[in-house]
């Protein structure tokens, strides 16, 4: 089947219709934002929603590593609570070298996702339970450990980066982050031999375990880049909103997984792509960038969001059983 | 001694026996370091504090024994919450409740009819229905408040011989042991065991399923209207402990998440003891802070003997060929 040309030149069709649909709505919110607000469209709203959007495609980079796995992963917040925290009690309590104190809080955060990834695939049990008690303990942990002190600020140079005041040609540094993030997810996901091995374990474990890929290492790995994904996040958003605050997390681990869900991506199936999960989170955060600009509940954008997921859920579902067989048997998730 | 050891067997793989022991030792501890221990009246608000834990963890019990996963209680409660106190007072305060249990039990039709008919992944269709109707009751209530009902609290909270929670406790799991001799009860099995079987026996599973989420569904509404009770107001932020409490009251009442297997009762006993965690823990002196990650640490517990219980069983079920239950092996 997918040696037929035709059928393979589908694939391609697919593969780059899909990310363009989701952008070219986008834009078309975004211009759309007009009715809303006279602030809308402009280069300055453009850039405080690409720098947005930085946060949920580099939560997005993991979440979707875990999700094509079967897995997901509700320790985000708890992970980004903890790095923030980290970077930012060691460089102005301790008066740590932020170089040294952004290692170290990026390695804690791989570490939670591997012990993550142990658990679920050691005991074999679902991963958004392990994952959401896991999330519990560190937001605790967190707690005590900045227990009787305001939350931290940032260092000054990370806020300077991340917070959209430093510029390069007229550009905020944020949107060059997103560039390189969205290559740097490409690469990994679509060409590396990361990406493969977690398509293949994706779509079918068994195949993976018969052709001899250590499949429970590649899934404790997947694990590990999630938590560091969420660390990195955890980094930059402390530069951007100057402080450590606990909940720091919260708001951006539905976008997260949403923007993957968006994408097309099928829990524990295997089939999604990165292009894709990017151009839902750009469509996701302008919907709440033009929800913000017209003073509405917050509470609307949550619907949205539920009401995207769930058509964005069945076009996928859609588009699959007019492309292939259905498979006789629906895989178990998460 | 025979009995004895078939005791201990039990203990290691049945759930349900190893939440009743576990919510024991936490009450003892708590009669015992609490000044002037355990009085009735104490018991009487400890119990209807738990209520909509419970109602809401044997929601999602039901849905995890057919081997699906739903993330919806925490919206759906929310939503009923608000509703409760902002909504339908003209209405006679016990149709109230029948409206939102029927609520409850539309968005748990339409979660079932998404993963049977749209072959959606539970766990992302109920991911959308969890952040919706959170989102509809903060465009209904910004900030907590809003009236509820009298006569509806008052029927929960007055003070009696037997208190109405305890009451209402017990018909829970009575209504649970009737339940799962039922066709409906044995097919939810039946489905978490192994669907295909079912389906080849000539049972519509995707009936099944779908009466089985909007079960659960109806379930999170109930839970929904004992929030507004026990808090006598409406928050709109008050779902989000909820996500990490049904399941964490799952894991610890001892239902595997495997399927086929697992207790309503255990699930009573789970959000028993969760709710007796946080005040254990205050007697004990020990920070407030420490009390999600003695949870956290506990749920993991939980899981981690669940599944090693499981394990166990199937590796049991293998063995055993003539091995004809289809209902848990505890309970």
């Amino acid at each position: 089947m997918q040696g037929d040309p035709s059928a393979r030149s589908a694939v391609a069709l697919r593969h780059f219709a899909r990310p363009l649909l989701i952008f070219g709505i986008a834009c078309l919110v975004f211009v759309g934002g007009r009715i809303v607000s006279d602030a809308l469209p402009s280069w300055r709203a453009a850039q405080s929603l690409l720098t947005l959007s930085l946060f949920v495609a580099v939560l997005a980079l993991g979440q979707g590593l875990v999700m094509l796995t079967g897995g997901l992963d509700l320790s985000v917040p708890g992970v980004i609570a903890l790095s923030a925290t980290m970077t930012a009690l060691t460089t102005d309590e301790y008066g740590w070298n932020m170089g040294v104190a952004i290692v170290l809080a990026l390695l804690s955060a791989a570490g939670v996702g591997l012990f993550n990834g142990l658990i679920v695939v050691k005991f074999d049990v679902p991963a958004f339970i392990v994952t959401l008690a896991v999330n519990g303990i560190l937001v605790g942990l967190t707690v005590g450990w900045t227990f009787g002190r305001e939350s931290p600020p940032a260092p000054e140079s990370l806020f300077t980066v991340f917070s959209g005041s430093g510029k390069l040609g007229g550009v905020s540094l944020p949107v060059f982050f997103l560039i390189a993030a969205v290559i740097f997810g490409y690469v990994l996901q679509m060409k590396s031999r990361v990406g493969r091995e977690t398509y293949l374990v994706g779509s079918s474990p068994t195949a993976a375990r018969i052709a001899g890929r250590p499949v429970d290492w590649i899934l404790v790995g997947v694990y590990g880049i999630c938590g560091l994904g969420a660390g990195v996040a955890g980094v930059m958003l402390l530069g951007f909103s100057a402080n450590a605050q606990l909940d720091l997390g919260t708001e951006w681990l539905i976008p997260s997984i949403s923007a993957v869900l968006v994408g097309g991506t099928i829990i524990g199936s295997g089939r999604g792509d990165w292009l894709s999960t990017v151009a839902a989170a750009l469509l996701l955060t302008t919907i709440t960038v033009v929800i913000g600009a017209t003073g509405f509940s917050q509470g609307w954008k949550s619907v949205l969001y539920g009401a995207v997921v769930i058509v964005a859920l069945l076009s996928t579902r859609l588009s699959m059983s007019a492309f292939r067989r259905r498979r006789s048997q629906p895989a178990r998730t998460a | 001694m025979t009995g004895l050891r078939r005791w201990l067997g039990r203990l290691s793989t049945g759930g349900t026996t190893r939440a009743a022991l576990f919510l024991l030792i936490v009450l003892v501890v708590w009669d015992q370091r609490q000044i002037g221990g355990l009085t009735v009246r104490l018991i009487e608000s400890y119990l209807v504090l738990a209520t909509p834990l419970i109602v809401a963890s044997i929601g999602v019990t039901l849905v995890i024994i057919t081997r699906e996963f739903d993330l919806s209680a925490a919206g759906v409660v929310t939503l009923v919450n608000v509703l409760m106190a902002t909504s339908l007072q003209s209405l006679n305060p016990w149709l109230m409740v029948v409206v939102f249990v029927l609520l409850g039990a539309g968005i748990g039709l339409v979660n079932g009819v998404l993963v049977v008919y749209g072959k959606l992944p539970g766990i992302a269709v109920t991911l959308a229905t969890l952040v919706i109707p959170q989102g509809l009751a903060l465009i209904r209530l910004k900030t907590p408040g809003g009236i509820v009902p009298r006569t509806l609290v008052d029927a929960l909270k007055t003070h009696a011989t037997v208190p109405r929670a305890l009451i209402l406790i017990l018909a829970l799991a009575a209504a649970w042991l009737v339940f799962r001799r039922t066709r409906l009860g044995m097919y939810m099995f039946a489905i978490g065991k192994d669907e295909e079987a079912l389906r080849l026996s000539g049972v519509s599973t995707r009936a099944v399923r779908i009466a089985i989420f909007s079960i659960a569904g109806a379930l999170y509404g109930f839970a929904g209207v004992l929030i507004a009770l026990t808090t006598e107001t409406g928050d709109a932020n008050i779902g989000n402990a909820y996500l990490l409490s049904t399941f964490a009251a799952v894991a610890v009442g001892g239902t595997a998440f495997v399927g086929g297997t697992g207790s309503a009762i255990g699930s009573i006993f789970g959000a028993l003891t969760l709710v007796a965690i946080p005040k254990v823990l205050f007697v004990l002196g020990i920070s407030n802070w420490m009390v999600q990650v003695v949870t956290g640490i506990i749920i993991l517990i939980a899981v981690l003997l669940g599944a090693i219980a499981a394990r166990r069983a199937k590796d049991r079920e293998m063995l055993s060929a003539h091995y004809a239950d289809v209902g848990d092996d505890s309970a």
